[in-house]
């Protein structure tokens, strides 16, 4: 049996085996999948332009693109008029639904990239500061606008390698600004980040633990450093893929630790992780329509 | 480097415009600078000291303390606090946008050439004047409540030694329907 034709769908000659049509399916359920759970999680969150009230300040800040979009009046206009901003929510949903459903449709993981940059910029401009959490759904539609398999295959590889580099620059600042030998930065990040939930939750579950690691400086260290070199792991991504299963749990792992620790949440970002997923099994070939069409 | 010849090898333009991402991204990097879609990924690397006292916001809602940790989610405190501490800022710098005076102490004599821009990227007195408005209508919204009074302060707590806060005291911050 050629097992090269049965797990990529044609024989290779590239080093980068060409995704056949059913993985694209399977890998765009699995994106929009995930896109509609943060969607849905923004809507219970009221935090769809809709539902945002018509937000007052703006914060471009020094972003470029933020500059472009309001000097045009995008976020502000959308927002300042009801109607058109439900109409976008409910657009954006129903990109997120096509790319769902109907994977030949490039149309709408295009459609959903466009509207998606607008909220990603009005969200973080109405909320005065540029989180980075919304990166992941930003970016992770682009392989799907192409219609060549090959295409969506490298930037799909592509989108790895800037996983990768997610957490091994986050990783390389904090060791060129010196911050992971700063013997305090462990506890005063549990300090700055956790004032808030002690203050208001002096009998939270949680509060004995905070209060423990505030108490135990040295182990704040250790904590923040073992964040940090867990960051630094990503590194060895960039040479082999021998280890993308531990790219994959890595980063569930630091999120679920930063959000417990200092209340970072950045699960919506765990969609990149995608990327490191092998789809070899469980492919069929043939059976699905070949061609993507526009 | 396999990835860069193999891009090549199937689509110039595709390769082109990946290499420009790159190039861009690591550039901007080395200037500390971000232009959406080059993301920068440095948060909590710069070198932080403990700071003992510590500024937090308390909201009453109807007369009564509001626990904002619990009763919002993530996405929702992070526009409600978010804007509160630049309500906040702007409050203590004579109702100056922090941005707007960024721009100008950055720019000095240049200023006046993008001030319309600039004016139209920032936030003035009359969006500080309506923010009280937009925040009692939004925590209606995301609390699913009629609130007739609302309060917000800025308290100062201090750590103690054990890792536990003790209260300092208060100010006032902003007021609705009082």
């Amino acid at each position: 049996m050629d097992y090269r034709r049965l797990i990529w769908g044609r024989k290779q000659k590239d080093n980068i085996p060409s995704l056949g049509i059913e993985q694209r399916k399977w890998l765009s359920r699995l994106v929009f999948g995930g896109v509609i759970l943060s969607l849905l999680y923004r809507l219970m969150a009221h935090a769809l332009l809709s539902q945002l009230a018509a937000p007052v300040f703006i914060y471009p800040y020094v972003d470029l693109t933020y500059w472009a979009l309001h000097l045009i009046n995008i976020p502000q206009f959308i927002s300042r008029h009801y109607g058109l901003a439900l109409c976008f929510d409910i657009l954006l949903f129903i990109a997120a639904l096509g790319g769902f459903f109907f994977i030949q449709k490039r149309v709408f993981p295009i459609t959903f990239g466009i509207l998606y940059l607008i909220y990603f910029v009005s969200y973080n401009s109405f909320g005065i500061h540029h989180t980075h959490c919304m990166v992941g759904v930003l970016l992770i539609s682009i392989p799907f606008w192409f219609r060549n398999n090959r295409t969506f295959t490298l930037l799909w590889e592509g989108l790895r390698y800037f996983t990768l580099w997610i957490y091994f620059s986050a990783f390389l600042w904090k060791l060129l600004r010196g911050s992971l030998f700063n013997y305090h930065q462990g506890l005063a990040n549990f300090m700055n980040e956790n004032a808030t939930h002690i203050a208001l939750n002096p009998d939270g579950w949680l509060t004995p633990l905070y209060t423990f690691f505030i108490a135990h400086p040295g182990l704040s260290f250790v904590a923040s450093t073992i964040a940090i070199l867990m960051e630094g792991l990503f590194f060895i991504g960039f040479f082999t893929k021998k280890y993308d299963w531990w790219w994959f749990v890595l980063p569930i792992i630091f999120h679920t630790m930063t959000y417990l620790f200092i209340h970072v949440m950045f699960y919506e970002l765990l969609i990149l992780n995608l990327t490191f997923l092998s789809v070899k099994k469980g492919m069929k070939t043939g059976g699905f329509k070949e061609k993507i069409e526009g | 480097m396999q990835y860069f010849q193999e891009l090549k090898a199937h689509n110039k333009l595709l390769y082109r415009s990946v290499a420009i991402f790159c190039g861009f991204t690591l550039f901007l990097s080395l200037l500390g600078h971000q232009i959406t879609p080059f993301f920068l990924w440095a948060m909590f690397s710069e070198n932080e000291q403990p700071k003992y006292e510590q500024e937090i916001i308390d909201i009453k809602i109807n007369g009564k303390p509001f626990n904002y940790t619990q009763e919002l989610i993530d996405a929702n405190r992070h526009i409600v606090i978010g804007t509160l501490h630049y309500y906040y800022d702007m409050k203590t710098g004579s109702n100056i946008d922090p941005n707007r005076q960024f721009f100008k102490d950055k720019l000095g004599n240049h200023y006046k050439t993008i001030q319309p821009a600039i004016e139209r990227l920032t936030n003035d007195a009359t969006h500080y004047k309506t923010y009280e408005n937009w925040l009692h209508r939004y925590l209606e919204r995301s609390t699913h409540q009629s609130i007739q009074t609302l309060e917000i302060g800025v308290q100062t707590w201090q750590y103690t030694p054990d890792g536990k806060l003790n209260y300092l005291n208060s100010k006032p911050l902003l007021s609705y329907g009082l």
